[in-house]
């Protein structure tokens, strides 16, 4: 009897160990470096997707739930059809009709961005989301309510238990939930990325492929492939709008030399992340031609790149445009998992 | 069955050995209580219901928090024991976060007890973090990153400001603006070291009229986190 019992002990045990890890494990979901990408800035070690943290922050980020009054969620002012930012709308809007004063960043492949906003102000992804919660001309919110309310609901201890094991919500976890949705946002598929490859029956047209020789002499140097940033901040030569008075990056760093400069965006989706510059002024990609053409001001902190402007011909500005809509991923625009969450 | 006895008999041996190993090695630690106590003067303050003189003005104080991170311990200036993940809030609305206990080897000598006021550079760039450090705690800047590593604010009729208030947020962590400052107490006992924070010592330093309401990271800020770890003295 004793041995039949000591003979059984390793089945069982085995058994508690399988039962207990199947109720335990996480979907683990590697993070997939495009084809000659650089290595992510993202430190994925100390935050690794899962299938179950993605899709809490996929949640926390469609929930208004994250402002004040419970009417703006993050998808306000980045819609997936507009490569998650808000089109038409040149400064970003909060709650109470609240009206801030800078156009909001288009969100995609945030996991190589080292900072973020268009001063930089935000040094890690997972902090970036505190300063729309908490700008009063947006959720006008704080991470210590959102945190109460949040522990209210019937839906988000259970979503928190399934992504962390247990029910308890934190800000860190909230933080960290929201950055897993938003580094899956990658943008890497579209026209130009598929000619790179060399997929098969992909190919430039002549125009873009003459408009991709004059990025590469004239844009390349900022808008660096294949992120189409450097992530550094540069003065492009806007004049200031003086309803706004912005100085861009000096606000941060205080330091003049940084005056007026802003980071340097994405050009990815392009197309659909209308209204361009850091407060939106130009509704058109001709009139953000127009500005490297024959716009721009001089001043102390101007890029060098830029003094002496950048000599295109009307001819090249078309050749230039249709390069820049193969930028367009609608791979990325239209992936059912990025969109509002149904379930 | 005479199998099973010793069975049993060797896991009641190994069960007594554990449990003395236990009780040994517990016997080898103990603790070194720091307690803190603010102060105004030789009055420990209450908030918002203490009434302090300043400058022959009634002063209030409504909130009191700072961060007090990397303790260590030394004796000639080397480092003889060093607590992980060594982050702690003060908070003057929770008692108990004025009472930090280490565990210490017994025989550890010691003289000095050394820790930062601020959150190291490092942390501050290193993401979303959890306990003290939680985002949650209201001592995160939400414009800006970085930890406000000193937050007091009170009412004086000093201050020319809406309802005569001062709020100082002293931080920042990047130079030329790094306000993180150490500080080192000298200990005697090696059971329990009374920390004083003379909040009245800071506030003397500074002139209320002008010095007001520091939001960011600036020179203001590090020469005010320099004069608050001066507040923070040993009998």
């Amino acid at each position: 009897m004793y041995h039949r019992v000591m003979k059984r002990i390793p089945f069982v045990l085995l058994s508690f160990i399988t039962i207990f890890y199947a109720f335990t494990s996480v979907n683990s979901l590697p993070f997939q470096v495009p084809e000659n990408w650089p290595e992510p800035a993202y430190d994925f070690t100390k935050n690794p997707l899962t299938k179950e943290k993605v899709a809490l922050g996929r949640h926390l980020f469609y929930d208004p739930i994250l402002s004040r009054d419970n009417t703006i969620s993050c998808s306000n002012c980045h819609l997936q059809y507009t490569a998650f930012t808000h089109v038409d709308h040149d400064l970003s809007h909060g709650i109470e009709g609240r009206i801030g004063t800078r156009n909001s960043p288009a969100l995609m492949n945030l996991a190589w961005g080292k900072t973020f906003m268009w001063d930089g102000a935000i040094n890690h992804l997972d902090m970036q989301a505190l300063a729309p919660i908490a700008h009063p001309k947006e959720m006008d919110e704080s991470i210590d309510n959102v945190q109460k309310k949040l522990a209210k609901t019937i839906k988000y201890p259970l979503l928190f238990s399934q992504a962390f094991g247990d029910s308890e919500i934190t800000g860190e976890r909230i933080l960290k939930a929201l950055s897993q949705f938003q580094l899956t946002l990658i943008s890497a598929n579209s026209k130009y990325d598929q000619v790179m490859r060399g997929d098969t029956g992909v190919t430039f047209s002549e125009q873009e492929e003459k408009g991709y020789q004059l990025f590469k002499s004239h844009c390349n140097s900022c808008h660096q492939e294949p992120l189409f940033t450097s992530g550094e901040f540069a003065n492009n030569g806007l004049p200031v709008d003086t309803t706004l008075n912005d100085i861009g990056r000096m606000q941060i760093t205080q330091n003049r030399s940084d005056s007026l400069k802003f980071k340097i965006p994405t050009l990815r989706n392009i197309e659909f992340s209308y209204p361009y510059m850091h407060d939106g002024r130009f509704r058109r990609l001709s009139k953000v031609m127009k500005h490297y053409t024959e716009g721009i001001q001089s001043g102390p902190t101007l890029a060098d790149e830029l003094r002496k402007g950048i000599p295109l011909s009307p001819e090249d500005q078309v050749d230039l445009t249709a390069f820049l809509l193969t930028l367009t991923d609608r791979t990325f625009l239209f992936n059912p998992d990025f969109s509002f969450p149904r379930n | 069955m005479h199998l099973s006895r010793i069975k049993i008999k060797l896991t009641l041996s190994i069960l007594v050995f554990f449990s003395i190993n236990t009780v040994i090695l517990a016997q080898k630690t103990r603790s070194f209580v720091v307690q803190f106590h603010l102060q105004y003067g030789e009055e420990v303050v209450e908030l918002e219901t203490g009434n302090y003189q300043h400058q022959q003005k009634e002063l209030n104080i409504e909130i009191f928090k700072c961060y007090l991170t990397n303790f260590t311990l030394q004796t000639d200036n080397k480092v003889v024991w060093e607590e992980s993940d060594s982050y702690h809030l003060l908070d003057a609305e929770v008692p108990n976060s004025f009472v930090l206990k280490f565990d210490l080897p017994k025989k550890l000598r010691f003289s000095q007890l050394h820790f930062n006021l601020g959150v190291d550079s490092t942390t501050s760039v290193s993401g979303a973090m959890g306990g003290d450090l939680d985002p949650t705690k209201g001592m995160y800047w939400t414009w800006n990153s970085g930890y406000i590593n000193f937050k007091l604010e009170g009412i004086s009729p000093l201050c020319p400001t809406r309802h005569n208030r001062f709020q100082l947020h002293l931080g920042g962590y990047n130079p030329p603006f790094n306000a993180l400052q150490s500080i080192s107490l000298a200990t005697c006992s090696k059971d329990r070291l009374a920390i004083f924070i003379q909040v009245d010592k800071f506030l003397e330093a500074l002139d209320l009229s002008q010095q007001h309401s520091v939001m960011i990271p600036s020179e203001e800020a590090v020469e005010m986190a320099r004069l608050a770890a001066k507040a923070f003295v040993v009998e």
